[in-house]
């Protein structure tokens, strides 16, 4: 059997004549040159030649999926990109905004140096600032307006507390070289005067929004920012002095008392404010009181109204002159902290004074770390004092806006009566007025 | 032989695509011989055997041309045309008790070679193709294709359109005879 394939094989060596091959070629050759016309060439014959190459099954299920899922990738990769692009220009409120927010948690967590990270925080919250400021222009709905400050407030405090963080770890963490130790206080100093920026800006935009009547959270928020934003700066003058006084860094020493100056210089500014805040308030209070006074006297119009209130509460009968009493009675008991005027206990603003003096003193003796701690206590002092005027303000505007529509009546019902916190109802004609327990069960 | 090195496959594509003549040159110059040695052992006549693989070709290049279809196996195309070309050869003549004409062929096909070599050569392949073609037709195809030009299986079904389990039992069957017939002669 062998031999019979092996004879198979050598028939191979058979071939055509080596002559005719060739001019049968050259034949072949002139046939097709006369009948060919070049096609134009299209995508579609390329694709031809990929078909060609690889085998059915590999494009089937390997090469189509893959393609497939590489333009997928793409698209995906250039929509978030794109969107990226047109968020950077988002308001808080917007569709895009929460983009925006994302895209910079993103860089910061891209950036490996920890200097860099504390430029982006503060980059960002500069960047609230701007938010609020064009809410504020734009944004005419007050509600909404509210709203997106309050986004936008929220998310620079939380960059804030970043921030402070970040100034705690360069505090605690001792830098060896010199020159490591002088960049990361230049760095610091930065921070310091961006902050006042930041700091001066929001200042004067909680004004602007106070003016019309807010509820009292977002005013809680605004202050704890602005209260934020000035703890850092103290916090950065902190660490400047710390790294002073450790001697980690060359710094002049009047450069270092310098700065600590200036912010208790500030912390002076802030408290003179707010005192006179606090006098405006006493003043408007005041005035509004006696016009309370004016209309708990008129009693032919409170009957009509106590009529009036009578159909709609059936529950209890009231005389004209038990309500006049119970008014009276009412403002009479006013516990000091609750309604009436706004008197800042005394003590606070003469504390504070004591306090800027000490650190003064302090600072002029050279122990800049005490006169630090003491800039802390006097900032709380003042924000405390501070955030109890503007509460005090609100509820006034908030008193004085349903002033026209209804009569301070104690109400008959307990539970529209609430010891804390002034809230006004002002669907009703029974507006709760802040009374003392004593006065609630006389009523009753 | 493997069907279709990457260089044929792009070759391919350069004719359907542009129509390029020197491309289909390359491909045939590489066929050429296997188209003329499969056609004359069925023909058994050289000058027919030229004419057959001409028009072989000259087929080939318009299916190409104009087929939609993808070509998986050049190779198999060659010689499923060259088969049917003999096919429709034969019918259009009346089909001639060929013997083979020994002096003819030797002369043309090793005239370049040296006789000394050639001499037992020429006895085994004169043995062999004596006992060739008195094979059955199906036999002979099978066991050419296999043998001579080393076709594998699977590409000797695709020309033949017939199942691999056929091809594999056309083989054996005809080696067997091709045995017998050695034998007796």
């Amino acid at each position: 059997m062998d031999k019979i394939i092996q004879q198979l094989k050598e028939m191979r060596q058979i071939e055509p004549r080596a002559d005719w091959v060739t001019s049968n070629r050259e034949l072949l050759l002139s046939q097709i040159k006369a009948q060919s016309t070049k096609k134009p060439s299209s995508i579609f014959s390329y694709w031809y030649l990929v078909k060609l190459i690889f085998p059915m099954r590999f494009l089937h299920f390997i090469a189509k999926p893959v393609g497939v899922t590489i333009i997928a990738g793409l698209f995906i990769i250039i929509t978030g990109v794109y969107s990226v692009n047109a968020s950077k220009g988002s308001l808080p409120g917007d569709i895009l905004y929460p983009i925006k927010l994302t895209s910079e948690k993103v860089q910061i967590s891209l950036t490996f140096s920890q200097p860099e990270k504390t430029q982006l925080r503060i980059i960002y919250a500069e960047e609230r600032v701007k938010e609020i400021e064009k809410v504020i222009r734009m944004e005419t709905d007050l509600q909404k307006r509210q709203k997106k400050v309050n986004i936008a407030v929220n998310n620079l405090k939380t960059e804030m507390n970043n921030v402070a963080r970040d100034l705690e770890n360069v505090k605690n963490k001792t830098v060896n070289k010199k020159e490591e130790a002088q960049k990361t206080i230049e760095s610091v100093k930065q921070i310091d005067a961006k902050i006042a920026d930041i700091s001066s800006k929001l200042e004067i935009h909680k004004e602007e929004l106070n003016k019309e009547v807010v509820n009292i959270d977002a005013l809680k928020t605004i202050n704890d920012a602005v209260m934020t934003v000035k703890e850092i700066g103290v916090k950065a003058t902190e660490v400047i002095v710390d790294k002073f006084n450790k001697g980690e860094v060359d710094l002049p020493v009047h450069e270092v008392k310098d700065s600590v100056d200036k912010k208790i210089q500030e912390a002076q500014l802030t408290l003179i404010k707010v005192q006179e805040q606090s006098k405006t308030a006493e003043a408007a209070w005041k005035e509004f009181e006696s016009q309370i006074s004016l209309k708990v006297e008129s009693t032919p119009e409170m009957s009509v109204k106590i009529e009036k209130n009578l159909e709609i509460e059936s529950s209890k009968q009231i005389t004209p002159t038990t309500v006049s009493t119970t008014v009276t009675t009412a403002l009479e008991n006013k516990t000091p902290e609750v309604l009436g005027p706004v008197v800042i206990s005394p003590a606070n603003p003469a504390e504070a004074e004591k306090l800027l003096k000490e650190a003064q003193e302090l600072a002029n003796q050279g122990d800049l770390k005490a006169a630090i701690e003491k800039l802390k206590l006097i900032n709380n002092v003042t924000s405390q004092v501070k955030a109890e005027v503007d509460a005090r303000m609100i509820d006034l505007q908030k008193l004085l806006s349903e002033k026209s529509a209804t009569i301070i009546v104690p109400s008959i019902k307990d539970s529209n009566i609430s010891t804390n916190g002034a809230i006004i109802e002002p669907s009703t004609a029974k507006p709760a007025v802040e009374t003392s327990p004593a006065a609630v069960t006389d009523s009753n | 032989m493997k069907t279709h090195s990457l260089k044929e496959k792009y070759w391919i594509f350069k004719i359907k695509h542009s129509l390029d003549p020197e491309a289909y040159g390359k491909l045939y110059d590489l066929y050429v011989d296997r188209i003329f040695r499969f056609v004359l052992f069925k023909v058994s006549s050289v000058e027919e055997a030229e004419d057959i693989t001409s028009s072989v070709f000259l087929k080939v290049w318009n299916y190409i041309r104009t087929t939609p279809k993808r070509i998986d196996n050049l190779n198999a195309l060659l010689y499923r045309i060259a088969r049917n070309e003999v096919i429709d050869y034969y019918r259009n003549r009346k089909r001639l008790e060929v013997s083979l004409n020994d002096a003819e062929l030797f002369n043309k096909i090793i005239e370049k070679r040296d006789l000394n070599q050639e001499i037992d050569q020429k006895i085994e392949i004169k043995n062999i193709q004596n006992v060739l073609n008195q094979l059955k037709d199906e036999y002979r195809e099978v066991v050419i294709l296999r043998f001579v030009e080393e076709l594998s299986i699977k590409e000797i079904s695709e020309i033949l359109n017939k199942s691999a389990v056929n091809v594999r039992v056309l083989l054996h069957r005809g080696l067997e005879k091709l045995r017998q017939l050695m034998e007796e002669n």
